[in-house]
Formats: structure tokens, C-alpha cells, sequence
């Protein structure tokens, strides 16, 4: 007998419940939603006002089993939420599509297929990669490969914004899988100011895509060091601090400025092996949009097998 | 992306400087370090872009400045914008902001506008009433107030 994914949906929207039942139901024939509690589901979908229902020792053991979907400010949710329990899913209320981006959600935690910006987009869809191996690569590659989207459907500046979450993504993976690689304290970093180069089987892939619902960039590297606890400390002490680190490397505020920036901020790992942050913005013509958009929040990891 | 060029001049004690480019880890503002004068006033007009790294180099020079030095910024892009409400340290004690772009909607036109607002324009928090260049109609504010005029409160 097939042994179906139990989804409890602990959402107050009934509306919005019974969306989220109707699709999931046709999403895969091995997910059985439950709209009432029971002992032990394989993961809750639960809203910011039912999440506070659960003590903070459920939260702290099944975490990894909750999707928020939260209408709470971006602060709110990495400094309540993301930076005290094991929550890997939590998605901003407020997004174009909501469902569309749930399903993403649970096609990939299903499948365990977690690479690349394909999941995001229409099929169709086609995406330009770029490699990097050296610093005096990041700002040709991030113009060459920002320039072939077509931002008529966006607010007038996204391209800013792409431009500065591809800098960071780009730098961080260089110059921190590097200083790894190099056994340099990756705290104290390289100087970002110092060309560097890859070498040998190490890569650094940059990709760009865009469809109907959004436009997304990729930046892939094959360290594998970034991980869930580096990118929430990071994004805790920014949120907290606010304010730029004195040291020899990134002055700490990258990966708190890429979360602003996105609506949709995505990290996968394989550790020792594969890193990949995906950053995407929703397609609208407003910046207010844009703006109020809660910024979703997913990560992923793939276990050596 | 174009690094930084900075074009300035001294002008009975006051320091007018233009910044054109990216602002980032290869910034250097040690040409105007060097000139210790009573008031600076700096033009973001050109700025395309601004980093994390920038973000340090350009509070690690604003601190070398005279510590009673007056200082102004203008014409301040929506990122640069954005950049100080994200981030303290951006805007040292002493300095202000005195004019800066801000988003508009044209809904007629389904067009984004640019436009140069001072920070006297800004009257409790409220973006002033701006028309449109195209069809003179009263064009709508395209950002959240509270948080793009943070910047007025530091």
C-alpha cells in the first residue's frame, strides 16, 4: 500500500484552505491533506496566527515539518521564526501566487530535486548560465546576463536590484569558497579588494531566467560551505545590528541585503559539496508591490547518500 | 558596471563633490579625505549601484570627515535611498539629506516616474502630490512612506 505524505492544514483563511486542498490534491497521488489534527503529520501548513498555538518544544522538534505562511513583516519572521526553530519553509502570504509557489515547496521537498532556477520557472522558460572562475569576471558576466531579460513587465528598477543581489551572491561565493579552500578564517575572509581565482574542478555558476510570474537569478558554487545556520546568523545580526562589519573580507550585510531585495530568497546546500542561493523577484509593475511583498523564505539540503 | 569616478572641487570652504558609478570594495575617496573642510556636499546623481562593501568604505570615509563638518547629500537615487533606510551609519551626525529620487505611478500611462523631491517636500511623513508629466493627472507615491522616508528620522 502507498505511504502517503499526511499535510495538516492548520490555516484560519478558509478560502485559502481550500485552495491549498483542492491543489494539493492534484499535485501528487502521495499526499493525503488532513484539515483536522492529528498525532503526527509529515508537515504542517499553518498561518502566523495558529503557529503561535504551539509551544516553543513542538516547535523547537518538528520545525522541519512546518510551512509558514506568514503575513508578518520580514523581521518578524527571521527573528521569531527562521532564526529559533528548524522552520525551513516559510512563505510570504502577500506573493503573486501563493499556491504556485507552495506547490514549488512541496514538488521539491517530495522529489528531492533542489537544483537550479527550472523549478521556478515555466518550463519553457529558457535560462542563461554563465561560469565564473576569477573577480575580474562578476560585473562583465552579471551585465552580460541581466541584459537578456526583458524587464517590461516589472517596476522600473528591478535591474538595480538584480544587479546588487548578483554582486553579493557572486562575490560571497568567490571569495568565501576560496578563503575556505585556503584554510583562511572565513570570519576574517579575503580582502575583497584582491583579484582571485578559481582552480582546477572548482565552479561558480551563474544563472538568470524570467517567465510570466517572475525573474529569478542563481548563483551556484561547488564548496558547499554555506549553510542554513551561517545564512540565518548572518541575516539575525543584521536584522538586529544594521550595521556594516570592520574586518578583512564582506562587510556582513550581503546576504541581509539579497533577502531585502528578493521576494523569494532560496538556499540549497550539499554540504562539503554544493551551494546554491536563488533569489527571485515577482513580476509587477509596481514598486509598492514589490515592496510590501514579505519575503519568502526556503531552504533545502541534500543528504550524501 | 562602471567603477566610481568622483569629480570635486573647493569652493570657499565647501566641498562639492559629483560620484558617478558603483559604489563598492574599490571605492576610494582618499583624494577628498585629504581635503579637511567645513562643509561637503555630495551629489549621488550618477550612482548606479552601491554594495555591501561599499556600504563600509563609504561610512569608514564619512568618519574621517571633521567631526563638526557640515554635510549634504543630493539627488540621492531610490538605491542609495533604500541602502540608508537598511543600514545605520550610512548618514553620519551633522549630515542631511536635502533632495532624492522617489518612485511615482502613472496609472494612466501604467508608467513608473522618478522623481527629484526635497526632504522639506516630505510634511508628516506623507509624500507631496506630484502630477504627471504626460497627462497632468496627480500621480500616485509607489513605495511604503513609513519606510522609504526612514531615512528623514536618523
Amino acid at each position: 500500500m502507498e505511504n502517503k505524505k499526511e499535510f495538516f492544514l492548520n490555516l484560519n483563511d478558509s478560502a485559502l484552505k481550500k485552495e491549498i486542498a483542492e491543489h494539493l490534491g492534484k499535485l501528487s497521488n502521495g499526499i493525503s491533506v488532513i484539515d483536522h489534527p492529528v498525532e503526527n503529520p509529515n508537515f504542517i501548513i499553518v498561518d502566523a496566527h495558529n503557529i503561535e498555538k504551539y509551544d516553543e518544544a513542538f516547535l523547537r522538534q518538528h520545525g522541519e515539518k512546518i510551512i509558514l505562511l506568514s503575513e508578518l513583516s520580514d523581521e518578524h519572521n527571521i527573528l521569531n521564526y527562521i532564526a529559533k526553530y528548524p522552520i525551513n519553509h516559510l512563505i510570504g502570504i502577500n506573493g503573486n501566487n501563493v499556491i504556485l509557489e507552495l506547490e514549488n515547496t512541496i514538488n521539491k521537498i517530495l522529489s528531492s530535486q533542489i537544483w537550479g532556477l527550472k523549478q521556478y520557472m515555466h518550463p519553457m522558460t529558457q535560462i542563461t548560465t554563465e561560469g565564473i572562475s576569477d573577480s575580474r569576471q562578476i560585473d562583465g558576466v552579471i551585465q552580460k546576463a541581466l541584459g537578456k531579460i526583458d524587464y517590461s513587465a516589472y517596476f522600473e528598477s528591478p535591474l538595480n536590484y538584480l544587479q546588487v543581489m548578483s554582486n553579493e551572491l557572486l562575490t560571497n561565493a568567490l571569495y568565501n569558497g576560496i578563503a575556505h579552500r585556503n584554510i583562511i578564517n572565513v570570519k576574517e575572509g579575503i580582502d575583497r579588494k584582491k583579484e582571485v581565482f578559481l582552480k582546477g574542478s572548482e565552479h561558480i555558476l551563474f544563472s538568470v531566467a524570467a517567465d510570466e510570474f517572475a525573474v529569478g537569478i542563481s548563483v551556484q558554487d561547488s564548496f558547499g560551505k554555506l549553510d542554513r545556520d551561517k545564512v540565518v546568523a548572518s541575516l539575525k545580526r543584521s536584522f538586529i545590528e544594521k550595521t556594516a562589519q570592520e574586518k578583512e573580507g564582506g562587510a556582513g550585510l550581503g546576504l541581509y541585503m539579497i533577502f531585502n531585495h528578493s521576494n523569494q530568497f532560496i538556499l540549497n546546500t550539499k554540504k562539503n559539496k554544493r551551494t546554491e542561493v536563488i533569489a527571485i523577484i515577482d513580476s509587477n509593475r509596481r514598486f509598492k508591490k514589490y515592496r510590501e511583498r514579505i519575503t519568502s523564505f526556503h531552504y533545502y539540503e541534500e543528504v550524501s547518500s | 558596471m562602471s567603477k566610481l569616478t568622483i569629480n570635486f572641487k573647493v569652493v570657499s570652504n565647501k566641498v562639492m563633490a559629483n560620484f558617478a558609478g558603483n559604489i563598492d570594495e574599490d571605492a576610494s575617496f582618499a583624494e577628498i579625505e585629504k581635503v579637511q573642510e567645513k562643509e561637503y556636499v555630495f551629489d549621488f546623481d550618477k550612482v548606479n549601484m552601491i554594495n555591501s562593501c561599499g556600504i563600509r568604505e563609504w561610512i569608514k570615509f564619512i568618519e574621517k570627515l571633521p567631526k563638526d563638518a557640515k554635510i549634504i547629500y543630493q539627488k540621492c537615487p531610490q538605491i542609495i535611498i533604500e541602502q540608508m533606510n537598511m543600514v545605520h551609519g550610512f548618514i553620519r551626525q551633522g549630515a542631511s539629506i536635502e533632495s532624492f529620487y522617489a518612485p511615482y505611478y502613472d496609472e494612466d500611462s501604467d508608467t513608473e516616474h522618478k522623481i527629484l523631491l526635497k526632504s522639506s517636500d516630505i510634511k508628516d511623513g506623507k509624500a507631496p502630490a506630484v502630477k504627471s508629466p504626460e497627462s497632468g493627472k496627480e500621480m500616485e507615491f509607489d513605495a511604503i512612506e513609513a519606510q522609504y522616508f526612514g531615512f528623514l528620522k536618523k
